[in-house]
């Protein structure tokens, strides 16, 4: 029963937004900014400026919110148009895929997370720690769950290299967590 | 590829739904990014319609403002028409008309009906017309007698020039007040009604359909004064639209003195 009538409120509040009612896209805004915060977080390390993302993201939703069709789940929409806009603001750096061999862009983990509780603190910071690369490539494939296929047209780069990418994220990562174990659980 | 590798399930599992919570002023701040958009949207058909109405007031009004220089001549006959308007159409015909009748009047003892005077609309002059009533006035008031028959009086007592009444108002000769609308518009701008027939030519030079328009009321106001029956002969020469403005403020004109405004419609 709660589930359902959350549900309606969600179909209501996109209804009403439809209007442009100021009200329900300040509810919906509520709803969805936090999750798609941390989204936007994940690829746009600097807090400042995942929440111009995150404006300009719920912006272009306000005003396309006629484009989206009941089929598909709305926070999926939601969650597409936040993912491109962080795409859009991280595109300008030119060196965005260089081959990034080389090991000074190690990050070396002088603070490990403190409270090993957090885990998804301590997650989130191992991917800002990501070279840019690695990390969209991560966030693409991983969590949001595109295929190497899509993130290369994403990206326009290479399906190669979103695999490469990928693996190489997946290693650093792998590091730093086996570090972490080791750091707070001897 | 290893569609199930443990690192990215690891972080999904934890990353996925994760929330960040946003600057407590984002809001406000994104707030009149929103309010441009919208008001972008509705501004634009605001701007529509606002523009649409203010082409229509426009239009209404210089439709209106073009209007009264048709209007004015109706509504003040005889006296501001000279003045006003400058001549914009030939007057051959009508000067021929005025001269005609100036040729005429002298011999002529009128007993002509109101029918004949919309005859002869095309000589009349609205100038000569006032003043031949001011000398009607005159002559009312020396002799009180010969009321019945108001154009022969005309007819001899008018110059040569000014010949042509063609107001029967005399009728109510007895009557000191006599109504007589040009007499009262004269009483507005007196000096327009001594202008000699050197105006008559300029109000005849007017546009035609303006003095059929003029003729017309003038033509009514005679019957109306006269109480003689109302045919409106002439309503297929008429412009319409501008009788209809400009009847009306001649009927506020007359109705303080005789009480019929409704036959004029």
């Amino acid at each position: 029963m709660k589930l359902f009538q959350l549900n309606s409120t969600t179909e209501q509040l996109i209804e009403r937004c439809r209007d442009f009612d100021r009200k329900a896209q300040h509810d919906l805004y509520e709803r969805y900014a936090p999750k798609m915060l941390a989204v936007c977080i994940r690829y746009v390390k600097k807090k400042e400026e995942a929440e111009e993302v995150l404006m300009n993201g719920f912006i272009k939703i306000f005003n396309k919110i006629e484009d989206f069709n009941d089929e598909g789940s709305f926070e999926g929409w939601v969650r597409r148009i936040m993912v491109n806009e962080s795409l859009n603001h991280i595109r300008y750096r030119k060196n965005l895929f260089v081959e990034t061999d080389e090991e000074e862009s190690w990050p070396e983990p002088q603070h490990a997370p403190l409270e090993s509780k957090e885990t998804t603190t301590a997650l989130m910071q191992m991917i800002d720690e990501l070279p840019i690369g690695y990390r969209t490539v991560f966030n693409l494939f991983a969590i949001e769950g595109y295929g190497h296929k899509e993130i290369a047209d994403m990206l326009e780069i290479d399906e190669k290299t979103s695999r490469s990418q990928l693996s190489r994220a997946r290693k650093q990562l792998q590091e730093r967590i086996t570090e972490a174990k080791y750091l707070y659980q001897p | 590829m290893s569609d199930k590798n443990p690192i990215d399930e690891h972080f999904k599992q934890h990353l996925q739904d994760a929330e960040v919570k946003p600057s407590s002023d984002l809001w406000s701040k994104m707030e009149p990014r929103l309010n441009n958009e919208r008001s972008n949207r509705k501004g634009w058909w605001i701007g529509i319609a606002a523009s649409i109405a203010f082409a229509a007031a426009v239009s209404s009004w210089m439709y209106d403002t073009y209007q009264d220089p048709d209007v004015l001549p109706g509504d003040t006959i005889g006296t501001e028409q000279p003045e006003t308007e400058t001549p914009t159409t030939p007057p051959s015909k009508e000067i021929n008309g005025l001269e005609l009748r100036n040729l005429h009047d002298p011999q002529e003892d009128r007993t002509e009906t109101i029918a004949n005077e919309e005859e002869d609309k095309g000589s009349r002059t609205e100038a000569p017309r006032t003043r031949s009533n001011t000398v009607d006035a005159r002559r009312t008031i020396a002799d009180g007698e010969e009321r019945p028959e108001q154009d022969e009086r005309l007819a001899t007592n008018t110059e040569g020039s000014n010949t042509r009444s063609s107001t029967p108002e005399p009728q109510e000769v007895g009557v000191k007040v006599r109504i007589n609308p040009r007499r009262y518009l004269a009483m507005a701008e007196p000096e327009e009604e001594q202008k000699p027939n050197t105006t008559a030519p300029k109000t005849q030079e007017s546009a035609p359909e303006r003095v059929e328009i003029t003729e017309y009321a003038e033509s009514q106001f005679n019957n109306l004064i006269s109480g003689e029956s109302l045919e409106a002969p002439k309503k297929d020469q008429i412009k319409w639209p501008a009788l209809s403005l400009n009847l009306s403020p001649i009927l506020q004109k007359f109705n303080p003195d005789n009480d019929n405004p409704s036959t004029e419609h």
